[in-house]
């Protein structure tokens, strides 16, 4: 008994000694970046290389290819491999530059790009090659869908296409490991690449993303699937293909598209058991009842309590959407809840009379496989959908390279892609002398639309979180692309790849078509 | 148009909307019971088994293009009662006379490892956002309206008819045919059973079979209902469709068929009136918007706590039990003193050598992976107490190290409040909920007191999780849970060298606290109740009293760890360590390797954090053979091999109930005894 007295004791003063503590101030507190106004930087992809006739496999690392001109000796500079070098001695400069319109003969944003300068202790850099790390999911993923895989493809078909034209700095750039996020164990993955040191940034495709604070706190550049918003907000080492600023904010692009499928009583539906699609739905809700007015739409039916996964069925809940009269629905719920839906309004026999809006549903082989189950739906995206024209080389780059790689035109492919575009981009912008904190100081103060195939991102300022109502961390417009569903696939409907609204006021407007790529 | 009306049209279309859910969980819960009656195994791994024909039924007819009837033969006819008989020869026969939870626990093992076993062997991974094929020409085509109020397709109605058919076929097996009636003979007592010229063994072996084949077949007509196939989307049904075989006591047949298709009703019932109740009665919206997602636990919880008869439920126990030995007792306690003195020093000496290796030697990653191991063996203690002492089956103390992550993240982030102080207050929060979810279970024992457990875990993850004042809410979703790291005096735990100090001081005050229990009052009166509760309480022991202390000592222990595994990542990750199926996962590593010491949980521990990177991705024989270039091809080995060998674990647990450290120690003592009795002799 005495024992066990001492032991309380003991623990007791513990308690007591932890009370009269605080916290580290250390941790998680990178600042936001500057306010500063940022220059637009067009995609780095100046040359046209043609792609290599032997795809490279995407299980595993792909091997560098060959040099031909083996790049990097001890003496700077190197001589351009470039056969028809584009840069000009008098553009070159450390300065980020804006896009010029094009005139006869385009001039290189960055003719340092084949400049060789030797390097001591930059990690993943020697003289031949610039290696980085891919974390991504592949097995295990519960979505089903391609992701690891899709996203590697991405990223080194975008790597060989630069490395066609001589790399960059004299430099191949290199997958130097691929890791699964199997039983999403993202946080030691990204401790792995912190503790070997051997990968100047790191490329992460994943579902969990907790590994991301340590990544950024460790000051690796790192280049993500922007699918989660806490985990890359406010960490200024995180750069994504867009940026989820504002999840409660209202959503002009939402209405228009419900107003193009002459919706007046819309249904909303979101899973219950997920902050973020509740938050999705709301916002939806909060939309209509903002924009609805002044296109004559009203909520009728409003659902954010579905069980996941819809165990249960979905029949009481388009029971209900019928009887409240409603003609459109859009949902927070990934493509099998999307699937179910349809068929349970074809079993009702309302689903030539309700439009669907498609959240995650961008997938060809999806809506190939339901046939005509989803035609006149629509779907919502974050990129400039493949279905538009978007004239940049980048994406032209794109429609040739992924395929040759094995890869489908689809969206882990484009993420992987564009990532890897800002990545150049950044170590284009850092110059010939380039370290991690360097690229990531200049990435910070660029303003990035990967040609035209995302709404542009001012990372100087959108790395922190927006409050609705709040301008100053938004996106300059807001923008969305979205495609309409006819005959089992995609079609775009919109005159231009984006249509936008101003980005520092709430209130209804009609859209504007935009080009970012034009 | 039968029904005309309003409110009972309304009231009949939920009825008929909720029929085909409802045979879903009406053919899982009619497997349950089937194999509850066959086997004696509450069998968690039920899911498993159907996923694997429903997978090798989509990768024959819509992979390799089979026929569907040469696809089903193999998947459910073949493959299955095959299963079956694996299961019984390599796990379950070993297993007759074990307790119910025992046998729970390798079913957990195996509702993880046979879908990885299956997925490696078949290269089959998950499908989403596709129809599944059913057995059925055009099933998902084709609709029937009898009665002109709602549509059923062709799949649907085979389901409804198999789950018909299975009840009156299986209550008619078990009424009136002589293998009905020794199948459940085995499951009282095989010897008495053996006695009567019976061969149990080949008894037990038709009763796997039948209840494997009966899974099979459930599992491909369940596929065509969901647009996607994943172990996961099983093990869910399976935890909501507990509920259904709750109502049939896990004996009846045909109230397992009507509590199915009743949960089935209720649900659909109930989210066709109350959305609109709701919005007319305003105070009614809470009930809606939490209930709805957590409707099959809420209901299961309630049939645990409120329905008298499922307390007063007798476990299938051999009568002949009484005469097998009692356990022995811990191997320390009865091992050679030397032996003993010889394996503390050498003890601390190997901790005092892993730790200076790890202080001067370990990089960021194994810094954070031994912090880990050390919190993890933590929270393990919890189990200790609960099952290693208490002997009882909880399945929610992920839920418990939840509160206390969450506490510390809510106290840091609202109120800049003492990250330890904080931890303190999610432990006494912790068990103070551990407290109050023994005193309705208090009555429930076995795997009832395990379901009842478990379904708080899934409430807690449907509903509490998504309040503000619990994990944040919509704030949380640009913010997350983000939790700093404590600062004492001069001292700054941001230092992952210094955090992992405080992580082993932690570690060494709990598990002195849980030794000083177990030798105290507490750990001997759970001892005796252990031994038999009515001895116990013959001599004036309260059971309850001491399981609601051994349930709040657990929890605050939970509790604790848990608020210092979300000060280590320095956010609270739910989903990735405290979600319901992790705690699964933890309970099982702990009694697999030994649940009744302080070294078997830690040992657990480490195996949890350390044993993938260390062993399969090859880091320890990269160093035994100087260099990862040296290693063979096939390291580093693929995760899933975890999840594999990690059902392998729960299988020796079957033949090792002590778990593997104390059967380890016990063999190993008895080596070093009788080397030392010859050795005495000789001299």
């Amino acid at each position: 008994m005495n024992r066990a007295r001492r032991t309380l004791t003991t623990v007791c003063a513990i308690a007591m000694l932890a009370a009269a503590c605080g916290n580290s101030p250390s941790g998680d507190g990178a600042t936001p970046a500057s306010d500063a106004v940022a220059p637009t930087t067009t995609s780095p992809a100046a040359p046209e290389p043609e792609p290599d006739p032997e795809p490279a496999g995407t299980d595993e690392a792909p091997e560098p290819e060959p040099d031909p001109e083996p790049a990097g000796t001890d003496e700077a500079p190197e001589p351009d491999p470039d056969p028809e070098p584009v840069g000009t001695d008098e553009a070159a400069t450390d300065e980020p530059t804006t896009t010029e319109p094009a005139v006869e003969e385009p001039v290189d944003p960055y003719p340092e790009r084949h400049t060789f300068m030797a390097l001591e202790g930059v990690p993943g850099v020697t003289d031949d090659e610039i290696r980085v790390s891919v974390v991504g999911i592949k097995q295990n993923n519960p979505l089903g869908t391609c992701i690891l895989d899709c996203f590697v493809t991405g990223i080194q078909a975008y790597f060989d296409y630069v490395n066609d034209s001589g790399g960059v700095y004299g430099r191949n750039l290199v997958i130097d490991e691929i890791l699964d996020d199997e039983l999403f164990r993202n946080q030691e993955h990204a401790l792995k690449i912190i503790a070997d040191n051997s990968s100047l940034a790191a490329f992460q495709a994943t579902l969990l993303p907790s590994g991301w604070g340590d990544l950024n706190d460790a000051g690796v550049p790192t280049f993500v699937w922007n699918i989660h918003g806490a985990d890359a907000v406010n960490r200024d080492n995180i750069f994504g293909n867009h940026v989820i600023g504002c999840p409660t904010c209202t959503i002009r692009s939402f209405v228009w598209i419900a107003s193009q499928a002459g919706a007046t009583r819309v249904g909303l539906l979101g899973y219950g058991i997920t902050e973020t699609s509740k938050v999705c739905a709301k916002a939806f809700s909060d939309s209509i009842d903002l924009y609805g007015p002044a296109v004559g739409m009203e909520v009728a039916y409003f659902n954010d309590n579905m069980a996941y996964g819809l165990p249960n069925g979905i029949g009481p809940e388009v029971t209900q959407m019928i009887d409240a009269g409603v003609d459109f629905i859009a949902t927070c719920m990934d493509l099998n809840a999307m699937l179910t839906l349809a068929q349970e309004l074809e079993r009702q026999g309302v689903r030539d009379q309700i439009t669907l809006l498609h959240p995650n549903s961008y997938n060809d082989e999806f809506v190939a496989a339901a046939g005509d189950l989803f035609d006149g739906d629509y779907a919502l995206l974050v990129f400039a959908a493949f279905e538009y024209e978007v004239d940049s080389p980048l994406r032209h780059a794109y429609d040739r390279w992924v395929p040759a790689h094995g890869g489908p035109l689809a969206e882990q492919t484009l993420v992987g892609w564009i990532n890897a575009d800002l990545f150049v981009t950044g170590l284009l912008e850092a110059g010939p002398g380039f370290d991690r904190q360097s690229i990531i100081d200049s990435l910070n103060q660029i303003t990035y639309d990967a040609g035209g195939l995302i709404n542009p991102v001012d990372w100087s300022r959108q790395h922190t979180a927006v409050e609705p109502f709040v301008y100053d961390h938004a996106y300059e417009l807001h923008c969305t692309s979205s495609v309409r569903i006819e005959g089992g696939g995609f079609v775009g409907f919109q005159p231009a790849p984006w249509m936008c609204w101003p980005g520092d006021t709430e209130e209804w407007s009609e859209p504007t078509p935009t080009d970012f790529a034009a | 148009m039968i029904l005309a009306s309003g409110f009972f049209e309304d009231l009949f279309r939920g009825l008929l909307q909720g029929t085909p859910p409802g045979a879903v969980y009406a053919l899982i819960a009619l497997g349950f019971v089937l194999t509850y009656k066959t086997s004696g195994v509450f069998n968690l791994a039920f899911g498993a088994q159907a996923y694997i024909s429903a997978a090798m039924y989509f990768k024959a007819h819509s992979v390799w293009g089979w026929p569907k009837w040469a696809a089903l033969l193999v998947s459910v006819f073949v493959l299955a009662p095959l299963v079956g008989l694996v299961l019984e020869r390599a796990i379950f026969r070993h297993l007759r006379t074990a307790s119910a939870v025992s046998k729970l626990v390798v079913t957990i093992g195996l509702s993880v490892a046979l879908p990885e076993i299956f997925n490696w062997a078949a290269r089959f991974s998950a499908v989403a956002g596709r129809q599944i094929t059913g057995i059925v020409p055009d099933g998902a085509g084709v609709y029937y309206d009898p009665f002109g109020v709602y549509r059923f397709n062709r799949d649907e109605l085979a389901m409804m008819a198999v789950a018909l058919a299975g009840t009156l076929l299986l209550a008619a097996l078990f009424r009136f045919t002589m293998m009905g009636l020794s199948m459940r003979a085995v499951v009282e007592s095989p010897r008495m059973t053996e006695l009567s010229g019976i061969n149990a063994n080949r008894v037990s072996a038709f009763a796997w079979a039948l209840s494997s084949t009966f899974a099979g077949m459930a599992g491909v007509l369940i596929a065509p209902r969901f647009n996607s196939l994943s172990s996961g989307d099983y093990f869910t049904l399976v935890i909501i469709a507990v509920a259904a075989a709750a109502t049939g006591l896990l004996v009846s047949l045909p109230r397992a068929l009507l509590g199915g298709l009743g949960l089935g009703w209720f649900i659909a019932v109930f989210n066709t009136f109350l959305p609109g109740l709701a919005d007319d009665h305003t105070w009614l919206r809470p009930f809606q918007e939490n209930l709805t997602p957590s409707l099959p636990f809420v209901v299961l919880f309630a049939i645990l706590v409120l329905w008298r008869a499922v307390g007063r439920q007798r476990e299938a126990s051999d009568p002949l039990a009484g005469v097998d030995p009692p356990p022995p007792a811990l191997a320390a306690l009865e091992r050679h003193p030397k032996l003993t003195l010889f394996t503390r020093l050498f003890g601390v000496f190997f901790v005092t050598v892993v730790g200076l290796v790890v202080w001067f030697r370990a990089d960021v990653l194994w810094m954070s992976l031994v912090t880990k191991a050390v919190i993890i063996a933590l929270i393990y203690l919890s189990v200790t107490v609960i099952t290693g002492m208490g002997g009882q089956i909880s399945l929610c103390q992920g839920t418990f190290a939840a509160i206390g992550g969450f506490t510390v993240f809510q106290m840091a982030d609202r109120f800049n409040m003492s990250v330890l102080a904080a931890a303190l207050i999610g432990a006494a929060l912790a068990a103070v909920v551990g407290a109050l979810l023994s005193l309705p279970v208090l009555r429930l024992g076995g795997v009832w007191l395990a379901i009842a457990t478990l379904a708080f875990a899934f409430f807690f993850d449907a509903v509490m999780v998504k309040f503000s004042w619990v994990g944040g809410g919509s704030t949380a979703l640009l913010t997350g849970t983000q939790v700093p790291r404590p600062l004492i005096g001069p001292i700054d735990f941001a230092s992952d060298r210094a955090f992992l100090v405080l992580a082993v001081v932690a570690l060494v005050v709990v598990s002195v606290v849980v030794i000083q229990l177990r030798e105290g009052t507490i750990g001997r009166t759970l001892a005796a109740l252990r031994g038999s509760e009515v001895a116990a309480a013959s001599i004036g022991i309260s059971a309850a009293r001491a399981r609601i202390v051994a349930f709040a000592v657990s929890a605050a222990i939970a509790g604790l760890g848990g608020a210092l595994l979300a000060m280590h990542q320095q956010n609270v990750n739910y989903a990735l360590n405290f979600a319901p199926v992790v705690a699964l996962f933890w309970l099982v590593v702990v009694v697999a390797l030994g649940a009744r010491t302080v070294e078997g949980a830690i040992q657990a521990g480490a195996a949890f954090a350390l044993f993938e990177p260390l062993i399969l991705q090859g880091e320890l024989l990269g160093w035994i053979v100087r260099g990862e270039e040296r290693l063979p091809e096939f390291f580093p080995l693929s995760g899933n091999w975890r999840l594999i060998l990690f059902g392998l674990m729960a299988m020796q647990f079957a033949r090792h109930p002590e778990g593997l450290v104390e059967h380890g120690k016990r063999r190993s003592a008895t080596r070093i005894n009788r080397w030392l009795e010859s050795r005495e002799a000789r001299a």
